[in-house]
């Protein structure tokens, strides 16, 4: 099979006309500020147990979609579509992995552990 | 019946206009952009395999020292920050090489790259702080998932410097050639993909750590 570039300038290529300074800004001052809200939150002791931990995880996932939008440049454009529908595919496989194995140790240290013997 | 000569429309009846197969061409940029992106996806399963070990190992201290000892989240957040900016200054080498600016892009590489190392020595300084404390990763398993979750992230800034350093060489050697691109393309997405990963670890190790 022959490659043959449809872009004789790689500077012409849609990826590279694709960045954007003020993007880029925008994503880093953006998380960096919803990191610093995360922050605020935890030393402020603002919130308490389960609250502080469900506040925290949101701020993160705002962070990251931000990132994905601004930084990555992520959407459902015929440039893009691909990148997005992989990671779309990606994030269950992501999540189950952490929160199927955290509840199957939890259960598995419910049903070994006996109260008063340490173990 | 008439057949027809041309593929385009012979597929076109069969499928009953399904798809087309357009001779587009092959993009050799943005299919090496496209693979290195699913690599990237996978490699965020080993974090996902780390971070569940991470969560079954939190309390697993073995009587050593726990999460609430060793992390520091300020100290955490100054690393945050100095890892964004690099992971910006790269974005500002992208915006150069669109506007074919040799100089700013060689420019703002070096920035990431500084801000890159600073940002590792900053988390070489803490680990060797917990080594003096004797929170080494045999301690105890939660340990072992902390400095592992640390180091591997920190694995990977090493690896964007390194990149970074060739990219450097590179593109003032060749200047900007298809492959010289798609590589500052690709490592784009690599330090980028930094960021998000530091997402996680510092809210859910460092912050979570914090937390009463």
């Amino acid at each position: 099979m022959t490659s043959t570039s449809t872009h004789p300038n790689p500077l012409d290529h849609p990826e590279v006309r694709a960045a954007g300074a003020g993007r880029y800004a925008l994503g880093y001052l953006l998380s960096l500020g919803l990191m610093f809200v995360a922050t605020a939150l935890v030393l402020d002791h603002a919130l308490s147990g389960v609250g502080l931990l469900a506040a925290t995880a949101g701020l993160a996932l705002a962070a990251i979609l931000v990132q994905f939008r601004f930084l990555f440049g992520l959407d459902l454009s015929e440039g893009q579509v691909w990148q997005t529908t992989a990671l779309v595919l990606t994030v269950p496989l992501f999540i189950l992995m952490i929160v199927l194995t955290v509840w199957m140790f939890h259960t598995l240290a419910l049903h070994t552990h006996f109260p008063g013997t340490g173990m | 019946m008439t057949m027809k000569t041309t593929d385009d429309t012979a597929t076109g009846q069969a499928t009953g206009g399904l798809w087309a197969f357009e001779d587009r061409g092959h993009d050799p940029v943005s299919t090496r952009t496209l693979g290195f992106w699913l690599y990237l996806l996978s490699d965020a399963m080993i974090f996902a395999a780390l971070f569940a070990a991470w969560g079954v190992y939190l309390h697993n201290t073995a009587g050593g020292p726990t999460i609430h000892g060793i992390v520091h989240p300020l100290y955490a957040f100054a690393e945050t920050a100095v890892l964004f900016t690099g992971v910006f200054a790269y974005g500002l080498a992208m915006s150069a090489v669109k506007r074919a600016w040799r100089g700013g892009a060689l420019l703002a590489m070096a920035a990431a790259l500084g801000f890159g190392a600073w940002f590792l020595g900053m988390e070489i300084h803490e680990f060797s702080g917990l080594a003096a404390l004797g929170a080494v990763p045999e301690r105890s398993g939660f340990l072992s998932a902390y400095w592992t979750i640390i180091a591997l992230h920190g694995a990977h800034i090493a690896l964007a410097l390194l990149w970074t350093g060739l990219m450097l060489v590179q593109v003032l050697w060749s200047g900007f050639t298809e492959k010289v691109v798609y590589r500052l393309l690709n490592l784009r997405l690599f330090w980028h993909y930094q960021a998000v990963i530091w997402v996680c670890v510092y809210v859910f190790v460092y912050l979570r750590g914090a937390m009463r």
